[in-house]
């Protein structure tokens, strides 16, 4: 028994983002897994403290850039109540129909590295091919790529006119049957079925007792959507409800599919949304807002899971913020699954669960300067999973 | 020579928010293509001619930027994109960073925005090979 232990990180080229991987392996094979983050910690919690509300709703956006509208609707979901503002029915149509091109163009995004990860850069191109497309409906819409940031607390900046939904229609038309494609490329390619059926298994138990979220949780069988179990703004209506995608596989595979899945259930929602929005309503003005009471919460669920924002208000500035972003909830069984799996799977294994690293760093604890590592046995006290 | 007819790009996340980190990436891609001019993402900085680093520098941080930076071979180019890096933006003053990239290394070109658009990191990434130095 020679046990090594192999670093990989902060920087890596199998890591789009900092974070410190060390794998104690004997041989090939992982025997225990630590990880080590911190390194995109910026604090954005404490700089939101003291802010007007209307600035803290832009400095939320900036908590992540790939789900910068999911971050903007947990926080309007926490804070709209406590104002007691009538929000009009366009608005919270317009909300939607941003946030679920966001988990489109995040889930392409998501499948361009994987395929890079594994060495399909042909297959990278295509997605980000249509990526940009989702991206260029947001610079219609919002006037900005990727921190669009179209929302007022009860209101929204500009009002999507006929052109706009027109447009809309038009670029889903024209990357469905692309993103068809793909999702064949995936589903029946001999590379990617070899590397990722049974490897990086979550089993529905291990899934319920770490309490994943969002499609990590789903691809393993549990049923939990935030917009179907706790419907918010336009997701209450009836022709908007959502039908989440479920698998019962828990391995890389089934997370793959997953998302390649979620993508057009996302686009039912899009173009049902474009249909019942009345193109010649204007937005409202708007108004300045008093918040009462002391503190809320809200929550989406983002492409990556369910985003929890808790506010607590004084003199209608931000006293503290807190985010819990769903990489937070699913990068923790990274330790657990990777024990057992072959080092070459672990590029894989990292970007199945879709890790979102500038978006989670809340805490990092450092005592006497040195930083402390979270391991298996710590995060789970010795507990087995089968 | 070589840094101007076919320059090579590494990439570091100091501590941004990946909305750059995603406008980089998407310099790569079919659309902006910047493999046209000889530009190539690297992994390693190592093998770079380029580094573009994103993001506010945070004390963790701090030491694997400087030594990402000494791995880089002459004549090094540094190109700080979005507005944290460049100044510190939205996290100006935050208990955790250690200053913009500038206070930590030296940087060639600022490109600015949150983010930016491909197009101007594109620009900037072109200006920096038209400096005095790569003549």
């Amino acid at each position: 028994m020679h046990e090594k232990i192999f670093p990989i990180g902060p920087q890596h080229p199998s890591l789009k983002e900092p974070i410190f991987l060390k794998l104690h392996v004997d041989g090939s094979y992982i025997t225990k897994a630590e990880f080590n983050l911190g390194y995109t910690h910026r604090g954005v919690e404490k700089c939101a403290e003291g802010y007007l509300l209307d600035t803290a709703l832009h400095a939320v956006q900036r908590t992540c850039g790939i789900c910068s509208q999911c971050h903007s609707m947990a926080f309007l979901n926490a804070v709209e109540p406590m104002t007691g503002v009538q929000v009009p029915e366009k608005v919270y149509l317009q909300r939607l129909i941003t946030a679920e091109l966001e988990r489109i163009h995040s889930h392409l995004l998501w499948g361009g590295v994987m395929a890079h990860e594994i060495g399909l850069e042909t297959l990278f191109m295509y997605y980000w091919r249509e990526r940009e497309h989702i991206l260029d409906i947001f610079d219609e819409l919002t006037g900005n790529r990727v921190h669009h940031s179209p929302d007022l607390i009860g209101t929204a900046k500009r009002s999507f006119n006929k052109e706009n939904l027109q447009m809309v229609l038009e670029k889903l038309d024209l990357v469905e049957p692309e993103i068809k494609e793909l999702r064949n490329v995936m589903e029946n390619h001999d590379v990617i079925t070899s590397r990722f059926k049974k490897h990086g298994n979550i089993p529905k138990k291990m899934a319920e007792d770490l309490d994943l979220v969002g499609p990590t949780a789903r691809a393993s069988g549990v049923n939990y959507d935030v917009r179907q179990n706790a419907p918010y703004m336009a997701y209450g209506i009836k022709e908007l409800k959502v039908k989440p995608v479920i698998r019962s596989e828990g391995d890389s595979w089934g997370r793959t599919m997953i998302r390649c899945d979620e993508i057009f259930e996302s686009m039912r929602l899009v173009r049902k949304a474009c249909e019942m929005i009345d193109p010649n309503e204007e937005v409202p003005k708007k108004k300045n807002l008093i918040a009462k009471g002391d503190f809320s919460r809200g929550r989406t669920e983002a492409p990556r899971g369910e985003n929890f924002h808790f506010v607590a208000i004084e003199n209608n500035r931000i006293k503290r913020l807190k985010l819990r972003t769903p990489t937070l909830a699913n990068v923790i069984s990274y330790a657990r699954i990777m024990e057992g799996e072959d080092i070459t799977d672990v590029p894989v294994i990292v970007m199945s669960l879709d890790p979102c690293i500038s978006c989670m760093e809340r805490v990092a604890v450092i005592r006497n300067g040195k930083q402390e590592n979270w391991t298996s046995h710590e995060l789970f006290e010795g507990k087995k999973y089968d | 020579m070589s840094i101007k007819k076919s320059p090579w790009i590494s990439f570091f996340n100091a501590g941004g928010c990946n909305g750059c980190t995603l406008e980089c990436f998407a310099c790569f891609n079919p659309r902006y293509d910047v493999t046209r001019f000889g530009m190539e993402l690297k992994a390693s900085a190592k093998h770079a001619d380029i580094l573009l680093v994103t993001g506010i520098v945070n004390n963790h941080n701090k030491k694997r930027l400087l030594n990402i930076y000494e791995q880089l071979p002459e004549p090094k180019r540094v190109v700080a994109i979005g507005a944290c890096a460049i100044t510190g933006g939205l996290y100006k003053g935050s208990y955790s960073q250690a200053g913009p990239v500038d206070k930590v290394i030296p940087v060639d070109v600022y490109v600015a925005g949150c983010p930016p658009r491909p197009e101007s990191i594109i620009d900037g990434i072109r200006k920096c090979l038209n400096d005095k130095r790569s003549r």
